[in-house]
């Protein structure tokens, strides 16, 4: 483990596609222990990645702990926008990344939104890229050069 | 950014939760969006963009009012 680097942007992507992959294959992120183990590196070292990836706007660490809530577009968190592919259930961030997480895997998906307003599940499915006639529209509160300054709240 | 059933729904939402109006996007739209924001995201070759690279695929999609501008305020700043 003494070779793992400490600064790279190599390591980085290597942290950042092994996140990815463990969001895409179940779900959710991995343990940050699993990781150490998959990159060859150390526990530290991994947060330190983590920090380095949140500061580039990459993924979002949830708050006094050391596991990821985000990597854009999959959430961590059960949350109101839902991407069902055969048995897995996936989590987005918001209306958007719950499109993007689609995007992602690159496959025939269920996106499935719950209305802001009065709570009623609304299903939009996108086969070979193409979204299927559906109703209701996305509002966006924060203007975009502000996304970032809560992510969590945009 | 939230789904509305509609323009009804999105304004008992807003009268109820004193959240001021920011911009509605269609569906079809943020499908288009999503695709091109994303794209890549698993390959390792990928690498952020830029802000006016970003500010493009907005434009492209017709994201084109000052609401959309990642710019002005970010100074060229790399974005998701």
């Amino acid at each position: 483990m003494s070779d793992a680097p400490q600064q790279s942007t190599g390591f980085d992507d290597r942290v950042r596609l092994a996140v990815y992959r463990s969001f895409v294959k179940t779900a959710q992120p991995p343990h940050p222990d699993e990781l150490a183990r998959q990159v060859n590196a150390t526990p530290e070292q991994v947060r330190a990645s983590y920090g380095r990836l949140a500061d580039a706007h990459v993924l979002v660490v949830q708050p006094q702990s050391p596991f990821v809530r985000m990597e854009m577009p999959f959430s961590a968190v059960v949350t109101d926008y839902e991407v069902l592919d055969g048995s897995t259930r996936y989590h987005a961030n918001c209306a958007w990344d719950a499109f993007g997480v689609v995007a992602v895997l690159g496959r025939d998906a269920t996106v499935r939104c719950r209305c802001a307003d009065c709570g009623e599940r609304v299903a939009f499915r996108i086969e070979h890229n193409k979204l299927e006639p559906g109703d209701g529209l996305i509002h966006f509160v924060v203007p975009a050069h502000r996304w970032w300054d809560d992510i969590i709240f945009t | 950014m939230q789904y509305f059933r509609s323009e009804i729904h999105l304004s008992r939402w807003l009268e109820r939760s004193g959240i001021a109006y920011g911009q509605v996007v269609g569906v079809p739209t943020v499908w288009e969006l999503a695709r091109a924001w994303y794209a890549g995201r698993l390959s390792p070759s990928w690498s952020r963009r830029t802000a006016p690279e970003s500010q493009n695929i907005l434009a492209k999609v017709g994201l084109t009012h000052e609401f959309w501008n990642l710019i002005a305020l970010d100074h060229g700043q790399r974005t998701g």
